[in-house]
Formats: structure tokens, sequence, C-alpha cells
């Protein structure tokens, strides 16, 4: 799938409160419960904090301030009164710089519980994700594009993070923010309270507003922009078409039309950003004015101090505050769920079939292959095998030729159960491969793929594969015996030698050679070799020839083949058309036969069969 | 800001936004910042200034009332504005420059795009123009929002009480401390963050794309710890990051508890004193919460200039990079362009001292086909991309009809050559787009006959939406052979005088492949044509076929007088014949 669709997906919006989900996500959170209600009982505290300081600075005014006023101020106070006003001034400012320092601590002390809680929690779904991703079948990974699945583990649980660490907890921290600031309005005086209140559903609709036109804009400027980067992305790998075709203009005018979408949509977003903030600000200066008016009132009719009035207007910004952002939390947390629940479609793939509980371990096969009518389709109703029916002996080679198509990768694929076969039966020495135990079926396998396909880690790491039985010195004897002590010799740390990403600081002959390596360090009892077709530099080409002679000793081999040689000095070929055999025996045998085999190697190979 | 002078004329271009924007900065702040003092104003009329406590109103509070409602419709209008217009030109800012860079970067030589990653290509016209529009836009916009409240704030401040205003300024100078103390380590931890989390990517990415190998070895269990392992460092990272954005934000809002303290215990001293008024007092205290953003916007300022000088410093760096060909003054453009084409000692090389291409010496007379073979990295591509000069040749080595390449119009030159390369290339688009690259404005019938030549039509015609299917990256997806073939067509479409296929059919099969050469001899008579392959089904429809090997024809002739005689080509075939694919079985 697209890139383009990839991130149009981030786009969806989630019931920001489905239970289901929530209840899923909470499972995730029980092992760090207490650090959960830790930072939830902090949020009381700060909320606590919060509201004394402005009760603070109303003792302050209300009190010596008051008093000293009353009194005719300091100049003609008695020394008495003045060291008692601002004894008393210190008492409430020293209660004030206790709080805020300690308002400081709770809340950074608030911020690492829950981001670390939080992290943790993301940690244990990521593994949980991939764990399970690790034990669905092949199909999964057929369908769903890479880059997907690796947005699943990675972006989609990062949204998640909001959710855990400024979502859920916060969100309720908000709203009981708000509930204590106007307990503490009304208390202070209702009627007040009441007026400023009024601004609160003002806010909200504003603020709801502009939520749902905020985030359609965006969604349509993230939309804009990553046509912008695909063209960029694309135009850049293809710069030379254009340049060869002498069509920049072409180019420029493409780029210019979506810059244009995008441009469009941003100021789009530029005028509700631009509307919103001023909106918001008239409603609280609104909110303000009416409060000072009717405040006005009551400090004219002396039933109401300045103090007082200092503490309400206090709290009615600090209750604004959470409300202005209460909506981008919202849409934080309905992201959170879409992504939420695209990360548990992943957790509810069935996972491969389990063993049957009668199934027995395979321990060391004799390698004898059979497949008896086997029929198989990747989508139902396009068969792409047949009928294959074959026998290999242990020890012999069945090398594979036919059209690209034609099913031969997938009779490898079916005998390493990738995938489960629709009709017939694959038997290992004589039993159904359904009836062994999976894990012990596929350690009798060493599979080498077309495209080698190499970690990144170690040379060592490559080989073992994590098996403790394949130590450094078996890893070592199946590199010496493969014929590729050179290949290790001109590495700088030999097997410890640390590979790139894919192996890509290596040829492509060096990692057929390592391929190889791995299968024989596997000493398996059953080989599958698709060959490679790209072509490889003569000096490793000659090695890989020594190397697979000696990989196909004492083992059934099943050979995807491309390369004459190993054609020929197979036990017998099988061709593959169209999902059946069409022809098999030895290369001898069947150019005899004058059949499919015959013709076709005499288009491509005829010239070197000189009789 | 003399870094930005290649920037600014695409933000000036905007002057009436600009214009309109700059007005409504200085309305909106200073309303902001006389409100707070009619309500000062109005609490010492409702206390008495002069310390008796008897009010004092000169006006009724309705008044005021609507004094601060309608100044704050005026404000308001003027913040809108600011926004809309200032933010606004940034955009139509980033419009512009982004286009000309790509343009820029259309004319860059192919060498540019091997030394940089594409990611790095694609942030210089993204996340760097963004970084430099952030600057120019809305942080000229704070910058002179901030300082346009914050002096006048402290002026008013200072008059009222100078010892009371630089105690609040103290405080608040914790805000400027921590966004400036915490900035570099943040950014620090977050880069590593981020790291982290590029590998726990790719080890997933890795291990998704290995997940045959890691099945048929049951290998799941290392490739569970390998991620995990990377997870763990990421959260890990995370964690460590967060502490410090953490201890920055704390400090951030503890810089405003702190100014309450101040409020508290200096404020009451000096409304005690008489030094300051109840007024006053609340002005202080209105100033103090409108103090905040101002100093994180102080903070954020440094941070963008930083990250845009960056960002406009690599984007100098394109700029500076010189375009592939700049025609001479006296390049010539043929009307005509027959297809002769000559080599006269032809060596290049991307790298000093590793030559791709050694003395090369070719004279290809006009309507000759030649089969171009080789090795892998023999040079044979590279020579085929000195034609349309897609690799820079020096003069006097290669010449079309008799003129040197480099005194031709490269756009002209071009035009004359249909190319063909390896990589069967086709853009997320429809079809018709992708074939009419070839030609502007071909017509219904000349895209059907190139799809014909190419053995492409029966097929194309079965796409979902015909020629109007979007193919490509973000399209359907056309197997290798009808990517090449439709990249064939596509050269055809030009109706070239000079067709160049650059072993540009080897994921089609041997059949449709001699088909497709027959039809284009066919459809291309008189016309030269260079033909890279490794199959001899194809080279033996050439006129003369050369060998390359190192970067040096070693071997050249008709091909039935190349197999005849013991050779490189000879051995080519032989070798080939053990290599080729069973494909067509």
């Amino acid at each position: 799938m697209s890139s383009e669709t990839e991130r149009s997906e981030h786009e969806q919006v989630g019931n920001a409160f489905d239970r289901v989900l929530l209840r899923r996500l909470a499972h995730y959170a029980v092992p760090d419960k207490q650090s959960f209600v830790n930072a939830f009982v902090l949020l009381f505290v700060i909320t606590g904090l919060e509201i004394w300081l402005p009760a603070l600075l109303r003792q302050a005014v209300d009190g010596p301030v008051a008093a000293a006023r009353a009194a005719g101020g300091a100049l003609d106070a008695t020394d008495a009164q003045r060291s008692e006003w601002y004894a008393h001034v210190a008492r409430i400012a020293g209660v004030s710089f206790v709080v805020a320092i300690l308002t400081l601590f709770v809340r950074y002390r608030q911020f690492v519980v829950i981001q670390c809680a939080g992290q943790r929690v993301l940690h244990r779904i990521r593994s949980d994700v991939f764990r399970h991703l690790e034990r669905l079948p092949i199909g999964y990974f057929d369908r769903t594009p890479s880059g997907r699945l690796v947005s699943r583990v990675t972006n989609d649980i990062e949204t998640l993070n909001e959710l855990f660490t400024s979502g859920i907890i916060n969100l309720a921290g908000d709203i009981l923010k708000v509930a204590v600031l106007l307990i503490a309005a009304w208390w202070i005086d209702p009627h007040l309270a009441a007026i400023g209140t009024a601004a609160v559903p003002a806010l909200a609709f504003a603020s709801a507003y502009f939520r749902i036109r905020a985030r359609q804009a965006y969604r349509e400027t993230r939309s804009a922009i990553a046509k912008v980067t695909a063209y960029l992305s694309e135009t850049i790998s293809g710069i030379r078409i254009f340049q060869a075709f002498g069509r920049e203009d072409l180019a420029r005018s493409q780029f210019r039309i979506r810059g244009e979408e995008y441009l469009s949509t941003n100021l789009k977003t530029v005028f509700y950003f631009a509307l919103f903030f001023p909106v918001v600000d008239f409603i609280t200066l609104a909110a303000q004015g009416g409060v000072f008016w009717e405040g006005g009132n009551l400090i004219f009719a002396r039933e109401f101090t300045v103090g007082q009035f200092l503490q309400l207007w206090l709290y009615l910004g600090l209750m604004f505050e959470p409300l202005r952002e209460m909506a981008e939390k919202y849409n934080i947390l309905q992201s959170a769920m879409a992504s939420a629940e695209r990360v548990f479609q992943v957790l509810d793939e069935p996972a491969e079939p389990a063993d049957d509980p009668d199934a027995r371990p395979l321990n060391r096969a004799r390698g004898e292959i059979e497949f008896d009518d086997v029929w198989f389709s990747y989508r139902s109703g396009e068969p792409v095998l047949r009928g294959v029916s074959f026998k290999a002996k242990p020890g012999e080679t069945i090398a594979l030729v036919g059209a690209t198509g034609g099913g031969k990768t997938t009779i490898t694929s079916l005998l390493t159960r990738f995938y489960e076969i629709e009709r017939g039966t694959i038997r290992i020495d004589g039993v159904d491969i359904r009836h062994y135990q999976r894990e012990s079926l596929r350690r009798n396998l060493a599979y080498v793929p077309q495209d080698t396909f190499l970690f990144t880690g170690s040379v060592q790491d490559n080989l073992t594969l994590g098996h403790s039985e394949i130590d450094a010195r078996r890893a070592e004897a199946a590199i010496r015996s493969i014929g590729a002590t050179g290949l290790i010799d001109r590495l700088s740390d030999g097997l410890k030698h640390e590979l790139s990403e894919r192996g890509s600081n290596l040829s492509v002959g060096e990692r057929q050679i390592l391929a190889f390596a791995r299968a024989l360090a596997v000493d398996p009892a059953i080989l599958i070799l698709d060959e490679a077709t790209a072509s490889i530099d003569p000096e490793n080409e000659a090695i890989l020839q020594a190397a697979l002679g000696r990989l196909l000793i004492g083992r059934t081999s099943i050979v995807v083949a491309h390369r004459l040689s190993t054609i020929r000095s197979a036990s017998r070929i099988l061709v593959i058309q169209k999902g059946q055999i069409r022809e098999q025996g030895t290369h001898e045998e069947l150019l005899a036969l004058g059949g499919v085999y015959s013709r076709l190697h005499a288009i491509q190979f005829g010239h070197a069969e000189a009789p | 800001m003399r870094i930005f002078r290649r920037a600014l004329p695409y933000l000036f271009a905007r002057k009436r936004d600009l214009a309109i924007g700059l007005i409504a900065v200085p309305c909106a702040r200073s309303l902001d910042v006389f409100i707070p003092m009619i309500i000062g104003r109005g609490i010492d009329e409702l206390t008495g200034r002069d310390g008796s406590g008897s009010p004092n109103l000169t006006h009724s509070l309705a008044a005021y009332f609507f004094a601060i409602l309608g100044l704050g419709v005026v404000k308001n209008i003027a913040k809108f504005a600011m926004r809309q217009y200032i933010v606004g030109a940034s955009r139509h800012f980033e419009f512009a420059f982004r286009n000309d860079i790509y343009a820029h970067l259309l004319k860059m030589p192919p060498t540019y795009f091997q030394k940089m990653r594409t990611g790095d290509v694609m942030s210089r016209l993204s996340s760097d123009v963004e970084a430099v529009r952030m600057f120019l836009g809305p942080g000229s916009m704070y910058v002179a929002e901030t300082f346009l409240f914050l002096a006048p704030a402290v002026v008013i401040l200072a008059h009222m009480d100078g010892v009371l205003a630089v105690l609040l300024l103290l405080p608040l100078a914790l805000i400027l401390w921590a966004m400036i103390h915490y900035a570099d380590p943040i950014h620090e931890e977050t880069l590593k963050a981020q790291q982290r989390l590029a590998e726990m990517t790719n080890s997933a990415q890795e291990q998704f794309a290995g997940v045959r190998v890691v099945r048929a070895f049951t290998a799941e269990r290392l490739a569970i710890d390998r991620f995990e392992k990377t997870s763990e460092a990421y959260r890990d990272q995370s964690i460590a990051a967060a502490k410090l954005r953490g201890l920055n934000w704390v400090w951030m809002v503890g810089a405003k508890d702190l100014g309450l303290v101040v409020l508290i215990a200096a404020g009451a001293v000096q409304l005690i004193r008489g030094a300051v008024s109840l007024g006053d007092f609340f002005v202080f205290s209105l100033y103090l919460g409108m103090l905040f953003w101002p100093m994180v916007a102080l903070g954020w300022i440094v941070a963008m200039y930083q990250r845009a000088k960056a960002s406009m410093e690599r984007i100098e760096e394109l700029f500076a990079t010189p375009p592939a060909i700049v025609d001479p003054t006296t390049a010539i453009a043929p009307t005509r362009i027959h297809g002769d084409i000559e080599f006269r000692g032809l060596s290049f090389a991307f790298e000093p001292g590793k030559p791709v291409l050694r003395d090369i010496s070719l004279r290809i007379p006009r309507g000759t086909v030649v089969g171009v073979t080789g090795p892998t990295g023999s040079g044979k591509s590279t020579l085929l991309a000195a034609i349309p000069r897609l690799v820079d040749v020096s003069p006097g080595t290669l010449f079309i009809d008799g003129i040197d390449v480099t005194q031709l119009q490269v756009d002209r030159l071009r035009r004359a050559i249909g190319y063909v390369p390896q990589d069967a290339f086709l853009f997320g688009d429809t079809l018709r787009m992708n074939l009419s690259l070839g030609k502007d404005g071909a017509d219904e019938a000349t895209l059907q006959r190139a799809l014909a030549s190419a053995q492409f039509d029966t097929e194309a015609a079965r796409l979902p939406h015909g020629l109007d299917t979007v193919v490509g990256e973000r399209g359907v997806t056309l197997s290798g052979g009808q990517r090449q073939r439709a990249t064939i067509a596509r050269a055809i479409v030009r109706d070239p005088e000079i067709l160049l296929l650059d072993d540009c059919l080897s994921a089609v099969d041997a059949d449709t492949e001699t088909r497709i050469l027959r039809e284009l001899r066919h459809v291309l008579a008189d016309r030269t044509a260079i033909l890279v392959s490794h199959r001899v089904a194809a080279l033996e429809l050439a006129d003369l076929v050369i060998v390359v090997e190192n970067g040096r024809i070693v071997d050249s002739g008709k091909p039935q007088d190349l197999k005849a005689r013991p050779g490189r080509y000879r051995d080519l075939i032989e070798r080939q014949r053990v290599e080729a694919e069973l494909e067509t079985l």
C-alpha cells in the first residue's frame, strides 16, 4: 500500500472513549497501576497547591494591607503596628514561598512518574505486538506491506504515548481542576462566579468549533503535504528521466500544482488559528469585564474586599486555561484511539495454527520428501499448485525449473509449512508434516532464499541466528568447509565483523556465500535453495559453485535452479509449468524425451550442447 | 540576517500582507498593555487612591465594562489581522521559495544525487524551508509582539514602582533561564531518542523483511530479543529526554508561582508603605500573567533563529552547487538532427583516478543499430548516458552530426533522443502522463502506436482505466516487464532520431524482446539506436556489436562475425549460457 494511504490512515478519528479499547489498553497499564494512581493523587495535590497561592494573596491584601490602609498607611503608624503588619506579611509570604517550591517539586514528580509509566506501557505494547507478529502466518506478511507493520509497532504505539502521559490522566486532572476552581470561586461569591463561568460554555463552544474546523483543515494540510513530499521523493529518484527527456518544465509545473494545494490548505489552517485565539481572548475579556462590573459594585457597597476580588479573578484565569486546552487534548485522545484500534487489529490477527496436541517432534529427519497430489492457492479460486506429486529419496537433489510464477518457490514454501495446503499431503520420512511440531520440522530444514537476507549484526550472529547449539566453532567450521575462509580473513574483525543493514557492505556474491554458510551451520537434513539469478563476480561464482557442491552432500535438497551446472548435476529435474509438473527426469532423460525441457533448453543453451 | 538575503525577497513579495500585519501588531499589543491599566484605575477609584478607602468613581462601572469590551473588540481584530496576514504571507513565501529551490534542483547533475541521500535533499525543501519560514514569518511576528508588549509593560511597571518591577521580573527571568539552560540538553537527548527510534524502526523493518528467513531458521527468539532491546533503549532514552523537558517546564510554570510569591511579599510591603495603590497592585498581578508568554517567546525566537540559520546555510549549499550543464552562449540548436554519433577518444571518470570509460572511439553512422555488451560495471550505461549528456563529457570527445555536443544546446540535443534507462522508472501518475513525458500533447494515435511497438498495447488496454490508470509507485503495480515496455513506449512517443536502450528488456521474456526489437527496427528505420543487452538474441539484431570491458571497447564487429571467431564476445556467450536463466521454460 502506498505511503499516502499510510498517512491518511493517521488521520482517522477514533471514539475517544471507546470502552472496549480503553479496557484493553488499561490491561497494559496494570503493571504500572501504582504509578498511575500516584500520578492521579499528585494531580490532586497540585490542584490544591494551585488554589492555595491566590488565597494567600488575598490573606495578605485583606489582612495586613487592609489593616494598614484602615490605619491610614504606614507613615502614620507606630513602629509596633508596622512590625506587626510586616511580620504578618512575612508569615504569609513564607508560606507562599514554601507552597510555590512544593508545587514545583510535586509537578516535576508527577510529570516524571507518568512519563516513566507511560513509556513502560508503550514498551510493553510494542513488545507484545512484535511477539504476536512473529507468530502470524507468512501469508499475513504477503498481504501487508512491511512499511505498515513497522508503523504499527512505531508510530501508532507512539501516538498512544499521549494517551497514557498527557491524555486520560491529565484530562481527568483538568476536569478536576476546573471543578475545584469553580467550587472555590462559588464559595467566594456565587454571583460573581456565575458571571465568570458564563464564559465557560462560550469557550467550550468556540473551542469545539475550532477543534472540528482545525482538525479538518489539518487533515487536508497533511494530505497535501504528503502529496508534495511524495512527488518530491519520486522525482528526486527519477530526476534523470526529466533531464534525459529535457522535461524539467513538466516537473516544475507538477510540483507547483501540488504546492498550491498545500498552500491553500495551509491558508485555511492559518485562518482558523488566526480566528481562534482572538475569539478566546475576547470571551475571556468579556467575562472579566463583567466580573469587574459586578465585583466593582460589590466593592463599592463594601460587601466584598479587594483581596477577595483578586482571588476570584485569579481563579477564573486558572479555570480558563485548561478549558482552552481541553479541546486539543480531546483531539489527541481521538487519534490515540484510532491508533489503538489499528494496533489491536494486528493483535487480533489469528496466529499460525497451533500444533496438533498429538503432534510429535521431528528429531533428525532422514530426508525423504513426498508431495502427494498437493493443491494450493494464495487466493481462493486461483490455484498456484494443481496436483503436484513427487518423491525425493534421502540425499537426492531435486531441481525445480520453469517460468517465473509457475509455482517453484511455492513448493519450497509449503515444505517449510509457511502456508497450509488445500488438498493432498506433504510427507517427510513418510509422515504428514502437519503431524510434526512446527518448530522441530523447521529445525530440520535450511532455507537459502533467492535474495540473501542478512541482518544487522556480526557475521557470527548471522550464522548462528540465536541458536545456542551453533557456537563460534561451528560457525567457523561452516565457513571453512564452504571454502570462504578468504572472505572472513578479508573482513576486519573476522566473524565478529559487523554487517550494516542487510549486509549492504558486502557484495552480492559475498552475501550468498554467507547464506550458504548459514545453511551449512544448521546442518539440516533438508536444504531448500532458491538460486540467485543475479550475476555474481567470477571469483565468488567459483567459490559459490564449490560451496553448493559441498552443501548438497548428504542431505535432500530442493533447488529452484537457474544455473545449468546446478540443473545438470541434480538427481532429478522437475519442469514446473502453471502449477503442474510437466516433465521429470535427469537432464539426459529430459533431453532425450524431446519435450518442453529439451525445446526450451535448445533456445537458451542450445549452442553449448554441441553433439 | 544577511544569511537570509536570498530568502527575504520572496517574503517581501507579499508587501500588502506584511504592511497590514505590521500595523496590526502595535495596535494589538498597545491595547494589551492598556486594558489592565483601565482595570487598575477602576480599582483605584473604587478603593480610593489616597488611602482614605472611600470610593471616588469618575465613570460608572458600566462605562468601564463597555470600554473594556470595545477595546477588546479592536484589539482582537488587530490580533486576527496580525496572524492572518503575517503567517499567511509566510506561507506564500514558503510556496514561492520552495518552487525555486525545486527548479534549481532539477538542474543538478546526477553526481549531486549520488552524493546526497534522497532524505537529505527532501529535508532541504521541507523542514529546512519550514524552519526559515517559521523564523521569518511567525518568528518575526513574535519578536515584534514580544518587544511591543515587554518594553511598554516594563516601563509602566517601573514607573508605578521600580523596586516591585525589578522584583517581579526576577522570577520571570527564570523562564528565559530555563529555556536557554535546557535547550541544548533537551535537543541532545531528543536527538538521541530519535536515533533510538530510528534503530528500533530499522530493527523492525529488517525483521519483517526477513521474516521468511527468521521463520525457516526458527530464529523468532533472536528477532524478538533484538527488537525488544532496541525498544528498551528507546524507552529509556525517551524517559531521559522527558525528564529534562519536565524540568524545563516545571521551572517555567514555577516562575509564575514565584511571581505570585513576590507579589505577596514585596507587593504587600509596598502596599503597606503606600508606595503602590491597590489598583497598581492589580495591574502588577495582571501583567504577571501576561508576561509569561512573551518570556517564552523570547526563548523560542532564539531557538528559531538558530534553527533557521542552520537551515538557510544548508539551502545555500544547494544553490552553491552549480547546475549540471549551462549552455555556452555560442551553443547552437540545429533544426534537424540526423543521428550520426561519433566518439573520439572519450574518457570519463566520476571520481578522479577511477576511469569508467577509457579512450572510446567509435563512429555510428545514422541509421545504424549498435549492440553493446560486456560485464556489469564495464561502463556500458555511462557510455549511453554520455550521449544525452547525463554525464558530462569533455569537449572534443563526442560529436553528433559532426558537432561537438558541448556546443549543442542541451535541450535541443535531448529532444532528439529517446532514452530508456536500465531501471524502468515510472512516475506515480497516469500511464498517459508517463508517456507524454516523452512528448507533450502527443495524440492518442501516437500513444497507441508507441504502445504497440513496445508490445504493451493489449495489456495497457486491459488496465482498469486504460491509459488513465495511475501506475508506478502509488498506483497499479505493473510487473517488471510491463514497466520496461512502458518506458520503451515513452521513448518511442518522442519519435527520436537517436534511441538509447540501456539493458531495458531484462524482465521481458526473450520472445517478446525479439518481437519488440524487430518492431523497433521497423518503426525507427533510418534512426540510430544503441542497445545495451546481455542477450545474444537481441545483440544478433544489431548491425554492429561492441564489447565493453573495464571502460574500453575490447572487440567490435558484425554479430555473426564476432560469433564465428574466438574472442571475448564468444566467451561472453559461453559464460551467459551458464548464467542464463531458465525463466523462459
